[in-house]
């Protein structure tokens, strides 16, 4: 599998998240992507993803979400990043706001990749260390150089 | 009826079948299903068969371990989203019955639902659950 640092885009990588609330940050981070091209139908990809995240919740706790879609709409399997200072509420089960979204948008046919992907990025998060240095990262590169540290 | 089921998953061919199961009773009875994995201490592996059928030597937090049950849950997590069941997913660490107790009481769940061959292994929880146990064999 790719590493997760080769999936990140580094146009969308935010520090400062301006939406302060669920929906408006996967929007945010989604046009990052749409302005990139790296998905062709955004209706059908917010669609996708919202569905999702009314199904359940993408906050895994520790202050991490982790939006996710997998449809047609998008070209190959990417990962977006969005740090909020203030925190966002995704209705995480610890009941804690989200500081650091990573939000994955995978092309219908790559299930298994898209699968190993949350599967890492959920373990690779759950490490403190991970998450203290995303919180300290003053730059988009540094923030793909703690991910490549660290997979 | 239930409305929030948790569901012990692991490795065997049992815990599938409860899968199945439990999507089906959460599209019944429009409920809302929490997936745990529980992994074992470190240095405390997990039963020889589990370890065997999962293709992996331990099962350990940070270990491949991990990332194969955060593979399983988000597999069961597709499934649930095909079929409009609202779903969530936790990976524990630690002994598994006092873990499923905990979440029990933690998000006042009203019944818990195993994979199982038999009963063996699964006594006491069943004797200190205080929700209904549903084994599927």
């Amino acid at each position: 599998m790719e590493k997760l640092s080769a999936m990140m885009v580094q146009e969308a990588v935010v520090l400062d998240l301006k939406a302060q609330e669920k929906v408006g940050v996967i929007r945010e981070l989604a046009q990052l992507l749409i302005d990139r091209n790296l998905i062709t139908d955004p209706d059908e990809f917010f669609a996708a993803i919202l569905k999702r995240e009314n199904l359940e919740s993408t906050g895994i706790g520790s202050g991490i979400a982790i939006p996710h879609a997998r449809t047609k709409a998008v070209k190959q399997l990417v990962l977006a990043f969005g740090r909020s200072l203030a925190g966002v509420d995704f209705n995480s089960l610890d009941n804690k706001p989200c500081y650091d979204v990573f939000l994955i948008a995978a092309p219908e046919e790559k299930k298994s990749e898209y699968i190993a992907t949350l599967a890492r990025l959920s373990k690779f998060l759950r490490r403190e260390e991970v998450r203290t240095d995303l919180a300290k990262a003053q730059t988009a590169e540094e923030v793909i150089e703690i991910v490549r540290r660290y997979e | 009826m239930y409305q929030k089921v948790l569901l012990c998953v692991d490795d065997r061919p049992e815990s599938a079948k409860a899968v199945t199961e439990a999507l089906r009773l959460a599209r019944t009875c429009d409920a809302r299903i929490f997936a745990a994995w529980v992994l074992p201490v470190a240095g405390a592996p997990a039963p020889v068969r589990t370890r065997r059928r999962a293709g992996i030597r331990k099962t350990e937090p940070g270990s491949e371990g991990e990332e194969h049950a955060w593979s399983r849950l988000y597999e069961i997590e597709d499934e649930a989203f095909e079929q409009n069941v609202r779903i969530s997913l936790l990976l524990e660490t630690g002994d598994r019955d006092e873990k499923l107790l905990a979440l029990i009481d933690s998000y006042q769940l009203d019944a818990l639902m195993v994979g199982t061959r038999s009963i063996a292994g699964w006594e006491k929880l069943i004797e200190r659950s205080p929700v209904a146990v549903i084994l599927i064999r």
